[in-house]
């Protein structure tokens, strides 16, 4: 419906405001910015961290998947304060036997529905750590206490600052059978041959980080909140059986002792290919498995890494292992596979190419890959990341034949786990408080991977759409992104999507690509081989940016609130010109169109002759005035009108101009930009962006006027679904309700599988 | 896609006809007619009942793979008339009552 706007009704409106706090500055959420760590999000002029370095030796026993290993830590205390004692972690003790983990996990009596049930949770593992030793350099026993998975060392002196101090630890533990007693690390046992697969982490004791924001982070591992580690140089000498194969973080030290002539040659060619190169074929990783000449004995492979936070490894005579060389930042990095047959035809045709690309586009968006190898495992079921190295599923059937699903879950596993060299493994966030700094993060990073793979690549998780479901969701059962890891509702959406999403609508919407992408990589270089917060990210991408984002960090990672904005109203104007030639005459036609009385119709025809059309003298002033007539006075006022506008003013009067007035409503709470796509009645379209700062004073309704040349036709509401908008049915008008799933199916009639469509396809071609 | 004949459709549409049920006066029968896997993650099942009077309550059952997954959220969103409604079924909660505004 059309309204007339008469000139002198443009009264401004005047807008109350009321008490706000959806735009209110996170300052006093966020810690005060000192001299570790500047209000600007950057590293401060005094920031510190620790460096622990570590000499290990470690030895795989394969016939009874034991572990045993002596380390050598020297520990540099770059803090300035006196360290009375030093926190270690012992990871593996979440397998043992008081493990709080196992006491914690919530438990109904329905779940124990079979004896398979029963089985399982009297399953007896006898795992995690047997400290055999924990000495000085000099052989004298250190004083040390276990509070379960963090060991405390006492030192006789305290460590003062820029002290430095190495002590021995010897220790065994039982390597985890993964596929019965699951985990992060563990072996998987192949019946055929009868062959071991390891894939070795949280394996030797490892100092705690001790920061400037949390003292010694030693917050019990409960099994899902991540690591927390410093950065230090390690020299590790991995013994394992003679015919093994040994994929590890680092450089191989002595490829003359481990590697045959022919391996050597075989990665030396690689370093300069443009596509893989097999270092182990499948055939000789077969002959190898069936140990047909078992090579009797042990072999020792020596690993250096520099500036890493951990160190894993990988090893198997079943192994086959690829390489090419990458060149990134004017280095060759080697992007490298190593896989059982077991994950063929898929690991040899695409892993190490998924590793190369995955290092340059990171690389692009963060910061240059700084380490000299890159690697990709195949263990069945898991993804799980490590410097320089990770462990990841995305196995074939055993015929060889794999499903799409299969196939896209390799691919994504490994662009994920390869992205975590940048995040946390470089960009060094705390993982045992904050998973989303990790695996939001990357999981962004992997959404722009994944795209630059493949046009059109199926990604889980970034585009805001996708999150839609989740966030409209039970609010008691939903955390805020700012929760602490063990903590966490819905893990996977609350710290790999949402956060992803939220990163992926600054880029896209909030902040736009280049101001998106500049503070991004300040980011990450301002934070690499350092240990970032959220308040250094919160302040670094908008003190890179000019942009006000402590709305968005507000909403989208404090509160569970969601998007859904609504259109509520959409009034339509049109200028009143004050010509009375023009409006009379329109006024009339309006009347003539206008909907008529049945009666008024029937009579007309019924009615042969009134009174006063009979009578001539019935009509007085009233019955014989046509009120559409313009008489001269009409003109002059018209005139007079005219005189008091300037030539502008009187030009936009008669300029026909269309004037909407559209309401919206913000019913899931958080605020968002209008993206408003009005269509004409001419067919054409014009985008309007309004940003989110309109609901600064207005949280819940606002208003906005419109004007235009031409008319509109439709409009919509986020109309590139880029929003995040769980309500699409209150984004239009005329009102537009989105066709349901189930009408879509059934429009498309997939009663039929594919191969029963393509039998009518040839029957039809018949 | 799954072949409306095999024994695995079948077994799917009893699956999900045991933990999603849905009470009007009496017991609805859903009848599986399809399902769509999307290569982003999702799976959406497609049932029909035949026309039923639905009264002015709804007593919805919903604990698909609760059984697996503790924490396993299932979510209801009927369109009815002009209105909108959305019930969350969690471990605790598996069955939930929608009651109807006519209007």
């Amino acid at each position: 419906m059309k309204r007339i706007l008469l000139l002198a009704s443009l009264l401004p409106a005047l807008a109350f405001s009321q008490e706000q706090n959806k735009f209110a500055q996170l300052e006093q959420e966020l810690p005060t910015p000192n001299e570790y760590r500047n209000a600007a999000g950057a590293p401060g002029h005094n920031y510190f961290q620790q460096k622990a370095d570590y000499k290990i030796e470690v030895e795989i026993d394969d016939e009874t998947q034991k572990l045993t290993g002596k380390e050598t830590i020297t520990y540099t205390n770059n803090s300035p304060d006196r360290l009375e004692y030093l926190w270690i972690q012992l990871d593996q003790n979440v397998r043992a036997d008081d493990s709080d983990s196992k006491l914690i996990s919530v438990e109904r009596m329905e779940d124990f529905r079979s004896i398979g049930d029963l089985e399982k949770k009297m399953f007896y593992f006898d795992g995690g750590f047997k400290i055999e030793e924990v000495k000085t350099t000099s052989g004298k026993n250190l004083s040390y206490s276990i509070n379960k998975t963090m060991l405390r060392i006492d030192l006789v002196k305290p460590l003062a600052p820029n002290g430095v101090i190495s002590f021995n630890i010897k220790w065994w533990y039982n390597i985890n059978n993964r596929m019965k007693v699951g985990g992060r690390s563990g072996f998987e046992h192949f019946e055929e041959n009868d062959n071991y697969l390891y894939t070795i982490a949280q394996w030797f004791p490892r100092m705690c980080v001790y920061s400037d924001v949390e003292g010694w982070q030693n917050k019990q591992f409960l099994g899902r909140g991540e690591f927390a580690l410093p950065f230090g140089d390690y020299e590790v000498s991995i013994t394992v059986p003679a015919d093994h194969i040994v994929g590890s973080t680092g450089e191989l030290q002595n490829p003359n002792s481990v590697l045959s002539t022919t391996q050597r040659s075989r990665f030396k060619k690689a370093k300069n290919a443009d596509t893989p190169i097999l270092i182990v074929t499948q055939e000789e990783a077969e002959t190898a498995e069936k140990k047909e000449q078992e090579i009797k004995g042990k072999k020792t492979w020596i690993f250096k890494a520099k500036n890493v936070r951990d160190f894993a490894f990988a090893s198997s005579r079943k192994f086959m292992w690829d390489a090419q060389g990458v060149d990134i930042g004017g280095k060759k990095i080697m992007a490298m596979s190593y896989y059982p047959k077991e994950g063929n035809p898929l690991w040899e045709r695409y892993s190490t190419k998924l590793v190369a690309h995955t290092l340059k586009t990171y690389s692009k968006y963060t910061v240059d890959y700084p380490y000299p190898v890159a690697i990709s495992v195949h263990s069945k079921w898991i993804g799980m990341e490590y410097p320089m190295i990770c462990f990841n599923g995305g196995r074939p059937e055993a015929d060889g034949t794999y499903s799409k699903h299969t196939k896209y879950g390799m691919w994504g596993v490994i662009i994920h786990e390869v992205g975590h060299n940048f995040f946390p493994m470089i960009i060094n966030s705390d993982e045992r408080q904050w998973t989303w700094m990790d695996e939001g993060l990357n999981t962004f990073v992997q959404y722009l991977t994944e795209q630059e793979w493949e046009r059109g690549y199926p990604s889980r998780r970034g585009p805001a759409h996708l999150i839609t479901n989740y966030m409209r969701g039970d609010k008691d059962r939903i955390s805020p992104i700012m929760t602490n890891s063990e903590s966490i509702w819905q893990f996977g959406n609350n710290a790999y999507g949402k956060p992803a999403t939220a990163l992926n609508i600054l880029r896209e919407t909030i902040m736009g690509r280049e101001l998106f992408d500049h503070a991004f990589k300040i980011y990450c270089e301002r934070w690499k081989f350092k240990h970032p917060t959220p308040a250094d990210f919160f302040r670094t991408m908008e003190d890179a940016s000019a942009v006000d984002l402590d709305w968005f960090w507000r909403g989208w990672f404090y509160t569970t609130d969601h998007v859904d904005i609504s259109i509520d109203a959409v009034d339509w104007f049109e200028l009143n010109s004050g010509n009375p030639t023009i409006e009379k005459a329109k006024a009339k036609m309006e009347m003539e169109s206008s909907d008529e009385h049945i009666g008024v119709s029937r009579n007309k025809k019924s009615i042969k002759e009134t009174v006063n059309e009979r009578d001539g003298d019935i009509d007085d002033f009233y019955g014989k005035h046509d009120i559409y007539n313009v008489d001269a006075l009409d003109i002059q006022e018209y005139e007079d009108f005219k005189n008091t506008l300037a030539k502008a003013q009187l030009e936009l009067l008669n300029s026909g101009k269309q004037i909407y007035e559209v309401t919206f409503s913000n019913i899931g709470g958080l605020p968002m930009p209008l993206i408003l796509e009005f269509s004409f009645t001419d067919d054409t379209r014009e985008v309007i962006r309004i940003p989110a700062e309109i609901w600064r004073r207005h949280e819940q309704k606002v208003s906005k006027v419109f004007v235009f040349d031409k008319e509109v036709s439709s409009l919509r509401l986020d109309p590139f679904l880029e929003t995040a908008d769980t309500d699409l049915d209150n984004n239009s008008w005329p009102t537009k309700k989105q066709p349901s799933r189930y009408e879509l199916f059934k429009k498309k009639n997939l009663r039929e599988n594919p191969m029963q469509r393509d039998l009518r396809l040839k029957e039809l071609n018949n | 896609m799954l072949s409306p004949n095999s024994k695995e459709f079948k077994a799917v549409e009893a699956y999900l006809n045991t933990h999603f049920k849905v009470w009007t006066k009496e017991l609805v029968q859903f009848k599986l007619i399809g399902s769509e896997v999307s290569l982003s993650g999702t799976t959406n099942f497609y049932l029909e009942s035949e026309v039923i009077d639905i009264g002015t309550e709804l007593r919805i059952t919903f604990d698909l793979l609760m059984n697996t997954y503790q924490q396993q959220q299932n979510k209801v969103t009927l369109k009815h008339r002009n209105n909108k409604y959305t019930e969350t079924f969690l471990y605790t909660e598996r069955t939930q009552i929608i009651t109807l505004e006519n209007k």
